[in-house]
């Protein structure tokens, strides 16, 4: 399978980061107490929002620098990207420091 | 949503709350005694999962990841002196939560990034996390 890798900031309109935000508030909702990585990521919002594709990276790195939370997957999957080492897996804080400075090397701004 | 909607046994059976929420660790590590990482075998490989256990949602790939830990499977939930248990909950056998017993008999979880919550076994059966498939116990450790 080829993955795209991007290389270029992908402008955010007002209604797409309207919609994410909309997004965003319901995956929380949906998610309710549940620790299983792949049932978070499966949650409709989630999907939705990976399905914004690369006009949701900036945002998910802005909500990623406020809130360190589980947006790894959608990174991954949008991008193709995985900046995290093996041994930093699962380490919230520390994925949520290494995709933003990823964003950043990027060229992404928020 | 209140917890108790979550899990409305909890209504019946009691429970405290004991920390605050945080997206930072999740069930399975807790019960694991770790509070700075989120443990699950995702296809992804975006959270932690121990070295050299099948990275795969199934209840035998969880008690493995426990018996790397000491752990080994008993048959009962009752506490007993010089052991620590966990239980692991699963849905349609799809591991779904596990919970750790304190020294009181009653069990300490991490309700996925919401808060720490003591409880018995039975408060937070239901359509969440299903109902406690398997009890694993190892002699105690001193925190």
């Amino acid at each position: 399978m080829t993955t795209a890798t991007l290389t270029h900031p992908v402008a955010v309109g007002a209604n797409v980061e309207a919609l994410f935000l909309t997004l965003a508030h319901r995956w929380k909702e949906e998610r309710g107490p549940s620790s299983s990585t792949t049932e978070i990521a499966m949650c409709p919002s989630y999907q939705r929002i990976i399905g914004l594709g690369p006009a949701a990276i900036p945002l998910i790195l802005r909500e990623l620098e406020r809130e360190p939370d589980h947006w790894f997957w959608a990174l991954k999957a949008i991008t193709g990207e995985d900046p995290v080492p093996a041994d930093s897996r699962g380490k919230v804080r520390e994925m949520a420091r290494l995709w933003v400075e990823w964003g950043r090397q990027q060229g992404y701004s928020w | 949503m209140l917890i108790e909607g979550y899990f409305p046994n909890l209504v019946a059976t009691g429970y405290a709350v004991t920390s605050p929420p945080t997206a930072v660790y999740n069930c399975i590590a807790w019960a694991a005694g770790v509070t700075n990482d989120w443990w699950w075998p995702d296809p992804m490989g975006v959270s932690f999962w121990p070295a050299g256990i099948r990275r795969e949602e199934t209840v035998a790939a969880f008690v493995e990841a426990f018996q790397a830990l000491g752990y080994v499977p008993c048959a009962d939930d009752q506490p007993g002196p010089g052991f620590e248990k966990v239980a692991l909950y699963a849905r349609a056998g799809v591991p779904k939560h596990a919970a750790r017993q304190l020294p009181n008999g009653r069990w300490t979880s991490k309700l996925g990034e919401l808060e720490d919550v003591e409880h018995t076994l039975d408060g937070l059966a239901g359509s969440w996390y299903g109902s406690v498939v398997q009890v694993l116990k190892r002699p105690w450790t001193a925190p």
